[in-house]
Order: C-alpha cells, then structure tokens, then sequence
C-alpha cells in the first residue's frame, strides 16, 4: 500500500465516527423521531396569535407524566405599535399555583395595565412553570428575546433546589452548572434525544420500588443541610444562571425587573429538621415563636427566618439566596422590586404567615392582589419615565373568577392532606365529587367549568356572571363567545351603556348579529331610539331579512318624531308621523312608551280617523 | 473495487481508530444523561407543586 493511499485511509477512517453521528441524526430527523419542543407557537384556534407551547415543560422533566403547563396568554403575531408586551418568568407562584387564570399575578397585573393604559394594547405572557428554576429561565431567553419583549419581570428561587436539573435533584453530578446547561443544549440533538429514551427504558423495567419507599428515600437523600456543598451549589447555580440571563438581556437592552422573594415565616413551621443542634430548625421555630408571644418581634423575625434557612427540605428559599437579587439586579443593570418589604408591611406585626400566604409560599388571593399591585407600581414607574401617560380618570377592581378561587382552595385543600405537608403519603385519591375536583382530576375543561359557572350565574347573579365571561375574555381574546357573554351579562345587569360600550368595542371581525341585537335591546331597554336605529341598520347591513327592514323602518318612523317632548302644534301639523311612530312602538312592544304616546294623541287628535283604526288594531284603551 | 477492499481491510486492523470515538462519545453523552437528569426520585419532588 502506497504511503498516499495509506494516508488517505487514516482520514477516511478518522471521519466515519463524525459520519456515523451525522447520518445516524439525518436518520433520526427524516423520521420524526423525537422533537424539541419550541417555548412559542402559533396557536391553532387563530393565525394572527401566538402563545406558550404547552408541552414546553417536557424539556426539563425525566417524564411527560411530571411535566407542569403554564398558563395560555395569547399575543399578536405581528406586534403593532401601541402593543406593551412584557414577559414573566418564574415557577409555580408567578404561573398562579394554586388557582390558576384569572388568580394568577400576572393576569391581574395585566387587567390592571390595560385599566389605566387603555390606548395601548398590553400583552403580559406569563412564561413560567411549577417545579423548575434558574435553568428553564436561562433556557427561555433566547426565545422571549425573539418575540420582542418591552419589559421581563423575574419571581424565582423558592425551587432552585428542587426545581427540574437543580441541585436537589442531581446530586450526583456534583451540581455543574456549565454541564448542565450544556445537557440542555444537546437535548436538541435526535441522536441524544434516543441514547436518553433507551436508558430512561432500561431505568423503568429496573424501576420496582413503592411510591413509599422512594418517598422516604427522598427525605434522605434529598435533605440539603444549611451551608452544606449542596447548600452553596445552589446558590452559585442561582448565581450563574440568572447572572447570564439578566447579561443576556442588558446585551439586548431589554428592561428588566427582578422582584425577591416572599416565605411564609410565622405560620409554617419547618418540614424536616436534622440532628444537627447548631442548625437545628425545630428549635429556631420554637425559639421565634417565644419572642413573638412576647411581642420580641425583631428577635421573632431574626429565629423565624433560621428556622427556615435550617430547614432541611429546602423549598424556601434561604436568606443567602434572597440576598443576592438585589447584587444580581444592581451587577447587571436590572430594577430590583422590593416584594418581601411590600408582604411585611401588610403582614400582622411585619411577620409574613398565613394572612397572604396559604401555604409555605404561594399567595393566597390578597396576596396574588399584593403581588400584582407591587409589580404594576414598578411598571408604571417605568412607563411614566418613557412618558406613557395612565389614564386614572375610572375606578379599578381586579376581576377573579368563582372557579379560580373554588379551584384554588380546593387544590389547596388536598395538597396540604399530602406530604410533605403531613408525614402520611396519599396515593390514592378519592374520586372526584364536582366540577371543580373533576377539573383538578383533568376530568373537565377549565373553559367548560366557566361555561357552566356562567350559564348558573347569569339569572341569578349576573355581577358574578360578569366576572367569569370578563376572565374568559382575557383567556381567549381571540374569540368571540367571551365577549357576547359579557354583553349579555351587562344587559342582565341592566347596565345598558356598558353593554353597548362593551360590544361596540370589541373586535370588528367578532360583530354578529348577537352582538348587535344585544346592544339594540340595551337601547330600547333604556328607551333610547335614536341610539338604537345606527344599530338596527348594522343589523341590516349584516343580514338583510324582512325583520330587520321592519326594525329599520320603525325605528326611523320613531325617530322622526320628538317622542320626549309632543308639542300639540307639531302634531297637528303632521299627525301622519305621530300614528306612524305609535304604530312602530306598538311593533317594538314597547308597551310604557304606546301608552304614554297614545294618551297625548287622544288629547291632542281625538279624532283622527287614523288613530282610531290603530287603537282598534292594537286593542288600546279608548 | 480494489482499494475498496483495501479500505475496509485497513479499518478492520484498525477498529479502535473510528469504533472508539463513538463509543466513548455515546458513553459520555449516557453519563451525562444519568446524572444531569437526576434520579427518579425527582419527578416525586416535582409532583409537590
């Protein structure tokens, strides 16, 4: 064998491990094997929007039976140029745990942008997910950046610990944050994407231990000690993961807020506490509490928060990881927000517990207030220095529908009965009784349980109803059944201009003949015929039948006349007109205002030929 | 046809030179799957909230 040939064959054969790897992915991609979930997609009920792909989570979690879905905040495609678009990103408080919707900060946040802006278009996309942390934040940025976000609020780090690849959960690798995030980077590639698959199937078929067993197994392994080299890798990874993100975003020149973090301090005592009496949480907890029965409550906060820093099971963030936001926002340009200040101060004795939050984190409803009023504070702010003017000339309540709440409790309600909230393991769960236990099963469809919420409320309660269809407005603002809802809910509550504003404003291309025959019945409720006869003719317009020529013709018989003010002069100038409209009212059954119009007739032209046919016709009192 | 045969001669004598890296490769990226995506323990701590 020549030397050229032999040197030929040691590249041929140098490349066949790059060719192997190459073809075995061209392989894998020309048959559809496995995927990549992007963050966004163009959702399928409308081509003008796009929204949070809801199978994203399947990125970080081992299983698709683990994985968490986020909230469904539809944007425009095209972002026009009074669009404010701001991103969230966080874990399960800022995606609205446990009610979800309209009970989640970012939607009440929203609600109150759009109040006191109502010239711009505000999109606020909440981006986050139960049960992850730093590394799906960091891993999101690239794509928020390309949907051009004018502002990122940031609430993280009650999971760095637990949260999907954190530290807590992947012990054995020591916690390398640059391997991790280079894990998520090759996640991508097909061919890892089935070396993955293949091992996760030999785990499985090996996998034969009780949910109990593993449960207690976890509390052992998973234990992080206070100033542990797990504790510290946590904190670094926080560190380096959101310290990237926000350089990502200063390099974009994307305006950035990151707010600390709220614990429940008074009222949650610690989950586990270890053997350790330097660290000892029970006794901090203990401690605190003997200082707050005696009104110490400087020393009580100081004994509340070891209590849970010492905690072993570390699903409160610790005081070193708080401390660091500020340093983090201060280092990379971003506003820091000052949460835990804002919870203290309406906390009884400045001790954050169960008056806002439910459990040992997540808010309850005057909590989800707080948080969205904190956050719309800071935004405005912002929006005040680009010159943005509110408009503060109308009241403001935020909008939180029954079911949100209902479900909220509910779910509450069953995961306090579970550990590790007790020290008993719940696998089974009792079947689901109603709508709102059948929708935690997944049983029902959320928009479902709102349909027949409103379809309850109406009647009886149209202020509720109100509610619901205004919460699926903000859900699904790119159909119009919500907003014929709220029309109708309006008319039910007989606010008769609101009905009319409400549907006169909703999107053009969702103008109906429902719509449009609500906001006429407001205008004849209210007696208003000039204001109902434009709306009969876009009825018209829309479907030109002989009813709505007829509604046309008596409105305008109507308005031709002054009907608040019968002058005897101009009815006997034209009586003509005046038998025409009472003849139009009649066929409105408009039954005060024929009444009314016939008695004035009757003393004015007693004895119109006319207007005795009509009163015969119509059965009217002589 | 010849050095073909050639070819397949040579990289069969020399089975380590391309049979190795993709081993090693596929080894590492298993490695990294194991211990990046932790235990299976971690879904239980997922499904808390």
């Amino acid at each position: 064998m020549s030397s050229v040939k032999k040197r030929l064959f040691y590249v041929v054969t140098l490349l066949i491990p790059f060719a192997f790897f190459a073809i075995l992915e061209l392989i894998l991609l020309a048959i559809n094997f496995g995927e990549t979930p992007p963050l966004f997609i163009d959702d399928v009920s409308s081509s003008k929007h796009r929204v949070m792909n809801p199978i994203v989570s399947e990125r970080y979690f081992p299983t698709k039976d683990y994985s968490t879905k986020g909230q469904y905040d539809v944007f425009l495609k095209e972002k026009t140029n009074n669009t404010f678009r701001v991103f969230v990103q966080g874990a399960s408080s800022s995606a609205g745990f446990p009610y979800l919707h309209s009970g989640s900060f970012p939607r009440l946040l929203e609600q109150k942008l759009q109040h006191y802006y109502p010239n711009h278009h505000i999109e606020v996309i909440n981006t986050s997910l139960a049960a992850t942390n730093s590394y799906t934040l960091l891993d999101f940025v690239d794509e928020i950046l390309a949907e051009q976000p004018d502002l990122v609020l940031i609430y993280s780090g009650h999971n760095e610990y637990y949260g999907a690849l954190g530290v807590g959960s992947s012990q054995r690798f020591a916690g390398s944050v640059g391997l991790t995030n280079l894990y998520l980077k090759l996640k991508n590639v097909r061919t890892v994407q089935l070396l993955k698959n293949l091992l996760q199937w030999i785990y499985s078929e090996n996998e034969k231990q009780s949910s109990q067993t593993l449960m207690s197994k976890m509390v052992r392994d998973e234990s992080i000690p206070f100033g542990s080299s797990a504790y510290h890798q946590g904190l670094d990874q926080y560190s380096t993961n959101i310290g990237t993100l926000l350089s990502k975003y200063q390099e974009a020149r994307v305006p950035v807020m990151i707010s600390n973090l709220v614990s429940n301090l008074r009222d949650f005592e610690p989950f586990i506490t270890g053997e350790d009496t330097e660290f000892d949480a029970s006794l901090a907890f203990e401690q605190a509490k003997k200082f707050y029965e005696k009104e110490d409550f400087e020393n009580a906060l100081v004994a509340f928060k070891k209590a849970r820093d010492y905690d072993l099971l570390k699903f409160r963030a610790p005081t070193d990881l708080v401390n660091r936001i500020p340093q983090l926002a201060e280092k990379y340009g971003a506003r820091w927000i000052d949460m835990r200040t804002a919870f203290e101060k309406k906390s009884e004795n400045g001790i954050i517990g169960n008056d806002l939050l439910l459990e040992h984190v997540h808010a309850n409803l005057t909590g989800v207030r707080l948080f969205a009023d904190v956050f719309f504070e800071e935004v405005a702010s912002f929006l005040k220095e680009k010159n943005i003017k509110i408009d503060s000339s109308q009241s403001f309540t935020y909008r939180i529908a029954e079911v949100d709440s209902l479900y909220g409790s509910t779910s509450i309600q069953q995961l306090m009965s579970n550990w590790p909230f007790t020290d008993k393991v719940q696998n089974q769960i009792s079947p689901p009784r109603n709508e709102i236990e059948k929708l935690i099963a997944g049983d029902f469809l959320w928009v479902a349980v709102m349909s027949n919420a409103f379809a309850r409320q109406i009647e009886t309660r149209p202020e509720k109803a109100l509610t619901t269809a205004l919460v699926m407005v903000q859900e699904y603002p790119h159909t119009a059944q919500p907003y014929l809802m709220a029309g109708e809910a309006y008319y039910k509550m007989k606010a008769y201009d609101e009905t009319v504003d409400f549907l006169s404003q909703m999107p053009k291309e969702f103008q109906s003949q429902s719509s449009f025959q609500l906001q006429l019945n407001a205008r004849l409720s209210q007696g208003n015929y000039l204001s109902a006869l434009p709306i009969a003719k876009s009825l018209f317009a829309l479907e030109k039948s002989i009813e709505n020529q007829y509604l046309v013709a008596a409105l305008t018989d109507i308005t031709s006349i002054r009907l608040a003010v019968i002058e005897p002069k101009q009815v006997l100038s034209n009586p003509d007109a005046y038998i025409r409209a009472l003849g139009a009212l009649a066929y409105l059954k408009r039954t005060d205002d024929v009444a009314n119009l016939h008695r004035k007739l009757k003393q004015i032209i007693p004895t119109n030929s006319a207007l005795n046919q009509l009163q015969e016709t119509l059965k009217l009192k002589r | 046809m010849n050095s073909l045969k050639e070819l397949f001669q040579f990289m069969s004598e020399r089975k380590r030179l391309w049979l190795a890296p993709i081993i090693i490769i596929l080894l590492l990226l298993g490695l990294l799957i194991v211990f990046v995506e932790g235990s299976a323990l971690a879904p239980f701590i997922y499904s808390v909230f």
